[in-house]
């Protein structure tokens, strides 16, 4: 955001909460990747898939940026098969206005576990386009870019 | 409509504003205790003041109630109990008047149209005023252990070994997984619920009861969607066409589920039953905006001046998206809801 609005682009700031509120005036939806799989389903980070299903929801266009050098051959259909945990703290230290957190002591109490998925998994049916260095392509065409990467 | 006000005693009306301002300057209050209060307020009104037929008693609660919830338009439980309260004076003096059980089901009624007896509010009936008191005792009973009667249907709708997703703080939730776990295991995986952080609330107090509880980020949601048997959430007001009018973040958890065909359920009490529509996509006209401190703090410094940032309190979630209702009544297809209305608010009473 910061670096958006260093180049003079005027900017809103919301929470994935308010992706409801915000969506209905939402032309367009640009995201970002970490790894296209081949049987077009986008790795991205978590919460990505979360915007694209309400923005299509709300028919806006999802549109995804991403290297050609991200496209990988493995397959995945769920989220949980292959993912990293990050650092749970950062759920229990998080809390507005300098409070302290509602998730003090939360390591003694043995029935709660604490999870901070880093990547998620989107589906095709919410993806538009993909737009990569060789053109736009649809997201299902992603083994044929491997396929013309590996023959070259 | 001063006139009207006029027949409420100097104490009544200190305690109306003073009710009033205590919920304008409290920001969380939960709708239960607004709906107590409003009950007894409703029963001081009617004890207090000099009516002589349930026309004039009528025409002083609505007053009371368009004065409440115009002050507070967001609240919508006090106008859904002032219409309750309503619906009690008007079937009683219907009932006196009447000298038989009016029951509006009574298909001969309906068929033939006989609506002479609950127009007549005008003529005045000696034990209106006692009659109509009880009822509202029974009202009043009712809201109190509305959370009960709704943690025992828990054991129907919840089997053992299931993964249930909910978002948020709702007490009525809160206590129907509790009321459940006596009986069975399952595991809750509770949604943070970023800004005000609720969830980890819920989380925490699921978890001290013993409960299986996993904490996650809002923005896991839909990851976590493919793991989960049944979504289980609370409201804060239940609209006339079956909708919700949720914490922000219902409607992307609502999609998800729908998405991965995960039945969402509903918890709420009648008294959050509203008689009001509202436009599905101008969620404008009925969300509240509260200070974007919670979601930019102010330390963030300079940037501040060039970016807006808005922070909804409301989501509407439409009928489509929900499987089931679990009132205190019972449970209830979404698109049952306006018979309920029909038969807990007078259709003249809509609009206060």
């Amino acid at each position: 955001m910061r670096r958006l609005v260093q180049h003079g682009i005027p900017c809103s700031y919301v929470l994935l909460n308010a992706l409801s509120y915000v969506m209905k005036e939402v032309s367009k939806v640009f995201l970002g990747a970490h790894a296209l799989l081949a049987n077009g389903y986008v790795m991205s980070r978590v919460g990505t898939s979360l915007v694209a299903l309400v923005a299509s929801s709300y028919n806006v266009p999802v549109l995804f940026c991403c290297e050609t050098y991200k496209c990988c051959d493995r397959v995945q259909t769920d989220s949980f098969v292959f993912n990293e945990l990050g650092d749970p703290e950062d759920l229990a230290s998080a809390q507005s206005n300098g409070a302290c957190s509602k998730l003090e002591g939360w390591r003694d109490i043995q029935q709660l576990n604490v999870l901070n998925l880093v990547y998620d998994l989107t589906p095709p049916d919410f993806i538009t386009m993909v737009i990569t260095e060789v053109g736009m392509i649809p997201c299902s065409s992603v083994p044929v870019v491997l396929r013309v990467i590996h023959s070259v | 409509m001063s006139d009207a006000r006029q027949h409420l005693t100097d104490d009544l009306t200190d305690r109306i504003e003073s009710f009033i301002s205590s919920r304008q300057q409290k920001r969380l209050c939960s709708s239960y205790d607004v709906a107590h209060q409003t009950v007894d307020l409703a029963r001081r009104i009617i004890s207090q003041t000099r009516w002589s037929s349930a026309c004039e008693l009528v025409e002083t609660l609505r007053t009371v109630g368009r004065w409440m919830s115009s002050a507070i338009p967001s609240e919508t439980a006090m106008g859904n109990v002032m219409r309750r309260v309503l619906k009690i004076v008007r079937d009683e003096a219907a009932v006196s008047s009447d000298g038989k059980q009016n029951d509006p089901d009574d298909l001969h009624r309906m068929l033939t149209a006989q609506r002479a007896s609950s127009d007549d509010l005008t003529v005045a009936h000696p034990n209106l005023k006692g009659a109509i008191i009880e009822s509202i005792h029974e009202l009043m009973e009712e809201i109190e252990i509305s959370g009960h009667n709704i943690s025992i249907q828990s054991l129907e709708h919840i089997h053992a070994n299931e993964v249930v997703m909910t978002c948020g703080h709702s007490r009525t939730v809160e206590a129907f997984l509790k009321a459940a776990a006596r009986k069975r295991k399952f595991h809750v995986i509770v949604a943070e619920s970023a800004p005000s952080y609720q969830g980890q609330k819920m989380g925490k107090s699921l978890a001290e009861a013993g409960i299986e509880t996993t904490l996650i980020t809002d923005s896991a949601v839909f990851a976590m969607m493919s793991r989960v048997n049944k979504v289980i959430i609370g409201t804060h007001t239940v609209l006339a066409d079956g909708g919700l009018k949720a914490l922000n973040g219902a409607h992307a958890l609502a999609l998800a589920a729908h998405h991965h065909s995960v039945p969402v359920v509903v918890c709420a009490a009648l008294f959050k039953l509203s008689p009001q529509f509202h436009c599905a996509y101008d969620q404008d006209t009925f969300n509240k905006i509260v200070g974007p401190h919670d979601v930019l703090p102010f330390a963030e410094g300079g940037v501040l001046s060039d970016v807006q940032v808005q922070n909804p309190v409301f989501d509407y979630v439409p009928p489509d998206l929900v499987t089931l209702f679990i009132f205190n009544t019972g449970g209830n297809a979404p698109s049952y809801v306006y018979r309920l209305l029909s038969e807990f608010y007078h259709p003249d009473d809509h609009d206060l």
